[in-house]
């Protein structure tokens, strides 16, 4: 993925300077900008294939800013939120954008976000291989089959969809509400945060995958789940 | 301590009951003295019945009411004793019998010898009585007195002291009226039982070695002055009680002072503490940086890598520092204001579980919770934050290869999380000060801020819950909180 073009807005020139020559070092060209507006500006006018976006801007804030994008764009959005303002991630990613890392953050988590999201901006070519390969889970969407170490393990249709879901988006945060419209449709009802516990921990159970210390589903406390292998490829 | 001297019982009370009797017999029992110098003159006159009674015999018994009279009643009552005896011996045993005869010489003698022997008796008597009254009296004060100033320097309230002096001297000193006033406490009040007020006032300064602190005013009954010996003694309780009230101010300053410097030690440990703490990792991260930028060292890759990890590394240790920090003084602003959202507090634990289980791969970390759990509306930042205080602080004081079991319940209203090691465990006597800031358990690591457990523990009080230390099943120990499944915000940390 080189020679694609990040955009990163933070009033702080120290952090500017550090993603500009970190991300660079990745292959990646990097635009700055100190503010909401110049980021508007560069993103009505260039194209950017991520944007990773401070909470914290004077003037126009970054959750205007993720609003405002929404309304022409669905290039990526990473927004770098402080550690205690949980209210404001959610806002964030309710208003539209992909995904967080949390201030101070390590590049390493940067880079496995932006990653995460080109693959889905990238082209969904991957997600339309039928078989996907993470370690010993080998999932089969189109036989919709699953296996662990060799040995068939057998879903409900809703897990099937709900583990689909997950291992088609992998590295994403997928907050409670994208996961609940992905597999009980738009209609779903109210007590439906307790209701993808319960898939979720079935499918846990299922797979073998033990939530204090997952191989595959990470739990995002008060946010949703995340996929966290990424699939090896084709064997 | 001062109760060992006194015993249970009130000490007072006691003297009270012993005041009351030495009064009535340094009062010389006037009219039982006249009593018994008629009676006892009567009596002996009535020999005169037995013919075989001589006027000897009759002198001797006499005599011997003359002494008991002068010895009961004092000198009238030996006076009148001795007038009596006279007339008695003159009237009913000297021949002529039944007449009063002044002629004969002997009479005059027998008079004057009555009257001298009672008046010898009744003054060495009375003299002797009231000796000793005044002698016990003067113990009795000067045990008042004493038993005042222990009092007050033993930390019993002043006015309670002052207050049972002044029943004990209102008694003592039959006033009428006894108030103890002192700068910058309501007045102490007694009244006298069955005394008329209205008469003269004495009144007598409290000092102190800082001046005049107050005032004893006594009201005597009308017309009844008081004695020099009174106005004495008065004055030496109002210096004993001066100084002891001296020494007490002194001492509560003196418990002040300490207590300022403990705190001022405290808070300069406290300082020096997060400065030191604040300072190391940017030592560690400059000396780093240098050494990277000097163009002149000769670095290879290794040493280039573990100087950037150096940076890494202390960074980190200064982000969880400064985290902490900035979380203690939003606790001590009153700003730790959870914001609310309904979570399955499984979801924190397994996050902070799969989190820090990469982190401290020494120790296995499980987490035990039912999964029918209510649902609790916390801040899952806060609670992730204090949850994860709990496993790193478990982590430090169990040893490696252990486990960390971070384990839920159900209980009324609300739900209770523990973290429970397989560590030593925490004596009940250190469990309250291990909230406090910048205190390090024993055994604990270094590297620690001593800031995790206040932080925690202030966030479960700001939802409304409580946390608390107890021992672990196993032995080691278990730092248990209980969030309410109602919202209702606690005080502002704390």
């Amino acid at each position: 993925m080189t020679g694609e073009r990040i955009l990163v807005v933070d009033d702080d020139p120290q952090i500017l300077q550090a993603l500009r020559i970190g991300l660079r070092g990745k292959g990646f060209e990097v635009l700055t900008a100190p503010n909401g507006e110049t980021a508007l500006d560069i993103l009505a006018t260039d194209g950017v294939d991520v944007v990773i976006l401070d909470l914290g801007l004077p003037g126009i804030g970054g959750h205007e800013v993720v609003e405002r994008v929404r309304g022409w764009s669905s290039v990526p959005v990473v927004v770098l939120s402080a550690r205690e303002d949980q209210t404001d991630k959610v806002k964030a990613l309710d208003a539209g954008a992909d995904d967080y890392v949390t201030k101070p953050f390590a590049m390493e988590e940067l880079l496995a976000r932006i990653r995460a999201l080109r693959r889905r901006a990238g082209g969904e070519e991957r997600t339309t291989r039928s078989v996907l390969v993470f370690g010993d889970l080998r999932v089969d969407l189109s036989k919709r089959s699953v296996h662990v170490r060799e040995r068939a393990v057998r879903l409900t249709p809703t897990e099937h969809r709900l583990l689909e879901a997950l291992v088609t988006h992998p590295g994403r945060l997928l907050t409670h509400r994208w996961l609940l419209e992905r597999v009980w449709g738009a209609g779903y009802g109210e007590e439906s945060e307790g209701t993808l516990r319960v898939f979720i921990r079935q499918l846990r159970s299922k797979l073998g995958d033990r939530a204090s210390s997952p191989t595959w589903i990470g739990t995002e406390a008060g946010l949703g789940y995340r996929w966290l292998t990424e699939p090896s490829s084709e064997d | 301590m001062w109760e060992v001297g006194f015993g249970r019982e009130d000490p007072v009370r006691t003297r009270l009951a012993s005041f009351r009797s030495d009064r009535a017999f340094g009062g010389h029992l006037r009219v039982p003295g006249l009593v018994a110098a008629v009676l006892g003159c009567l009596g002996v006159s009535a020999l005169t019945l037995f013919p075989s009674v001589g006027i000897t015999t009759a002198a001797l018994g006499y005599i011997l009411v003359v002494v008991g009279a002068a010895a009961v009643g004092g000198w009238l009552a030996g006076t009148v004793a001795s007038v009596l005896s006279f007339l008695g011996l003159n009237f009913f045993f000297t021949s002529p019998r039944q007449v009063l005869s002044l002629e004969k010489p002997e009479d005059v003698i027998a008079l004057g010898a009555f009257l001298v022997v009672s008046a010898i008796v009744g003054s060495v008597l009375a003299t002797a009585v009231a000796e000793r009254t005044r002698a016990e009296r003067r113990e009795q004060e000067a045990r008042l007195l004493h038993h005042v100033a222990i009092s007050l320097l033993s930390g019993e309230a002043i006015e309670d002291v002052l207050a049972r002096f002044a029943r004990t001297v209102t008694s003592l000193f039959a006033l009428a009226r006894c108030e103890i006033a002192m700068e910058g406490r309501p007045p102490v009040v007694a009244s006298g039982v069955g005394v008329a007020p209205g008469g003269p006032t004495l009144a007598t300064p409290l000092v102190s070695g800082s001046g005049e602190i107050g005032q004893i005013t006594m009201t005597f009954s009308p017309g009844r002055r008081p004695t020099a010996e009174e106005q004495r003694v008065t004055e030496v309780f109002a210096a004993g009680i001066g100084l002891a009230l001296e020494g007490t101010r002194l001492s509560a300053e003196v418990l002040r002072a300490e207590r300022e410097a403990q705190v001022s030690v405290a808070r300069s440990a406290l300082f020096s503490s997060v400065t030191h703490d604040l300072r190391t990792p940017l030592g560690s991260i400059l000396a780093a940086a240098d050494g990277l930028a000097d163009p002149e060292a000769e670095l290879d890759a290794g040493d280039q890598r573990a100087l950037v990890g150096t940076i890494r590394h202390e960074a980190e240790r200064l982000n969880r520092l400064v985290g902490n920090i900035l979380q203690l003084s939003r606790m001590r602003a009153g700003a730790l204001v959870p914001s609310r959202q309904g979570t399955a507090l499984e979801d924190v634990a397994d996050q902070v579980a799969a989190r820090l289980g990469r982190v401290l791969a020494d120790h296995e970390l499980v987490v035990d919770m039912p999964p029918d759990l209510p649902v609790v509306p916390v801040d899952v930042v806060q609670i992730d934050q204090l949850l994860s205080n709990l496993v790193e602080n478990a982590a430090g004081a169990a040893p490696p290869g252990t486990s960390i079991v971070i384990r839920g319940r159900a209980v009324p209203d609300a739900v209770e999380v523990s973290v429970e090691d397989r560590g030593p465990g925490i004596p009940s006597e250190e469990r309250e000060r291990l909230f406090e800031p910048f205190v390090r358990g024993e055994g604990a690591v270094s590297g620690g801020s001593g800031l995790g457990l206040t932080i925690a523990k202030a966030i479960a009080e700001a939802h409304g819950g409580r946390m608390w230390i107890d021992q672990a099943p196993g032995g080691g120990a278990a730092i248990r909180f209980e969030l309410p499944v109602r919202p209702r915000d606690g005080g502002p940390g704390a």
